[in-house]
């Protein structure tokens, strides 16, 4: 016998062991009253025109139509789901269970790769972002949805609102699929803790299935910071991509401490791998002199923030400060 | 449609059934594929051919759970993919590893067994794993059922890598007694 033969037999094994058929169902038929379009030559010259501002490097893939920058009244900071109500940023902060039915995208490391875009009414720092988000908040991301031809929906939920008024779940559009991501950037998955800088999604024109409460990040999707612990347990938040904080530094709109060192990045990545080992290989990727990578924006590196920089930052912003 | 219309169709010859049964399970079909297989396009062909066996097996397999025999068809098409590529093409994923892991507990002069064996060694290690704790038996599953990355199977079961890698040399070798028990191999 070898490790074929057991091999072999494991996946004879009995169907009611194995089948998780049930609980992928929904992948293919998302919830969420999902409704597929139709592709039409409308969204090709919406695309056309898409493509004509952004710089589109490897695959070519590349992106879609306008942020949209209606801005909500002033901030309202909603209370956090209720069972996270006594503290719900510490509740964020702690690594999250993934349940036996959680739905995790089918490739999550796509081949292809797109760059950023070189429109301005993308390039939003910190202060502008949230100004014309419709809802900055800390999130956990859950069950991957769906995917079109430009983006990935996943659930979310909502644990800490400081702009916006936000359900306890939203479906989050990601810029990337299993063709082609940002960068050369994992997918997100289940577990992974973000602040996002949100618009509200509300263009199906791509032929995509229809998601409620579905919102895109800013900054060309690039407007999201994934949150990592040292050794001595601070909270940190990382700018992967960097390019909202290449935004907020050029812009001069907010004075925020870079916390990047290499023992620090070090101690973030340790952290994020024992969660999520596709993310913390590619974090590393990025700690490497960003300048000279391919896969990296040029000019606009990795940064690392403390939680509790950014949480007085926008805590500011809510003050109108 | 569901189970039993899907199934409907497949008895009575109708082309669309394909087509239904994609749509229905095609995306847990590709889960499975591209847990083992790192090409996009190796995994559309492996759900492809797992569609086109299932055109030509269900009347007469009558499966029960069609999403479930659908994703055993592309598991087993891609392991044969798999094990026709290169080390390097095979990337050094989550299957690797878990052949590797398996290959702790059988000789490595080991020989390929015949299908009535392999039955055989099924029910048995269907019984092994209904005997195990949930826990344990949901990561038996995830990791060499499915090939999740142990990161992965640690991110969902809340426990760290190595106590994932722990855990499941633990269970191997409480399988290798069971099977050395039941006179599978010395």
């Amino acid at each position: 016998m070898n490790a074929d033969t057991i091999i072999d037999a494991i996946g004879d094994i009995d169907e009611e062991l194995y089948d998780r058929s049930a609980k992928n169902l929904r992948t293919a038929a998302p919830k969420a009253k999902a409704k597929a379009l139709v592709f039409s030559s409308k969204h090709v010259l919406r695309i056309a025109i898409a493509a004509a501002l952004v710089i589109v490097i490897g695959v070519g893939l590349m992106l879609t139509s306008s942020a949209k920058g209606d801005v909500l009244p002033p901030a309202q900071i909603e209370a956090a789901p209720a069972e996270a109500a006594k503290d719900p940023v510490k509740a964020w902060m702690e690594p999250a269970e993934i349940p036996a039915d959680a739905v995790f995208a089918p490739v999550r490391k796509p081949n292809g790769q797109a760059h950023g875009c070189s429109n301005p009414e993308y390039f939003l720092g910190f202060v502008s972002a949230f100004e014309k988000a419709d809802a900055v908040c800390l999130v956990t991301v859950e069950d991957w949805l769906s995917e079109c031809m430009f983006c990935t929906f996943f659930e979310a939920s909502v644990d800490k609102v400081y702009k916006g008024e936000l359900p306890e779940k939203i479906v989050l559009r990601q810029e990337a699929n299993s063709s082609f991501s940002m960068y050369n950037t994992p997918l997100f998955t289940y577990g992974n803790k973000l602040l996002v800088f949100l618009n509200v999604w509300d263009d199906w024109d791509e032929g995509v299935q229809r998601h409620e409460n579905a919102y895109v990040m800013m900054t060309y999707g690039t407007g999201y910071l994934f949150y990592a612990q040292d050794k001595a347990g601070n909270d940190y938040l990382i700018d992967q991509v960097g390019e909202i904080s290449s935004a907020t530094r050029e812009k001069k709109e907010a004075k925020l401490t870079d916390q990047y060192s290499t023992e620090l990045i070090s101690e973030l990545i340790e952290y994020i791998d024992k969660q999520d080992g596709e993310l913390a290989k590619s974090i590393e990727l990025f700690t490497h002199d960003t300048d000279r990578l391919q896969n990296v924006p040029q000019g606009a590196p990795m940064r690392v923030y403390s939680f509790e920089d950014m949480d007085e930052l926008l805590n500011d912003l809510i003050k109108g400060e | 449609m569901n189970d039993e219309e899907v199934l409907a169709l497949y008895y009575s010859g109708d082309p669309s059934a394909s087509a239904e049964a994609d749509r229905l399970y095609g995306n847990y079909c590709r889960s499975v594929a591209s847990n083992i297989l790192n090409d996009p396009r190796d995994v559309e062909e492996c759900v492809s051919d797992a569609l086109l066996t299932a055109w030509q097996t269900v009347p007469e397999a009558k499966p029960k759970r069609l999403g479930a025999y659908l994703a055993r068809l592309t598991r087993n098409a891609a392991l044969n993919r798999y094990r026709s590529f290169t080390a390097e093409k095979r990337g050094g994923g989550a299957a690797e590893l878990a052949f590797s892991e398996i290959g702790e507990i059988v000789s490595p002069h080991g020989n390929p067994e015949d299908e009535a064996v392999t039955h055989e060694l099924s029910e048995v290690i269907s019984e092994f794993i209904r005997g195990l704790p949930d826990g344990q038996r949901e990561m038996f599953i995830d990791f060499f059922w499915y090939f999740e990355k142990p990161a992965e199977i640690a991110l969902k079961h809340g426990k760290t890598r190595n106590n994932v890698h722990t855990q499941m040399r633990k269970i191997l070798k409480k399988l290798q007694k069971y099977l050395i028990e039941r006179g599978f191999y010395q």
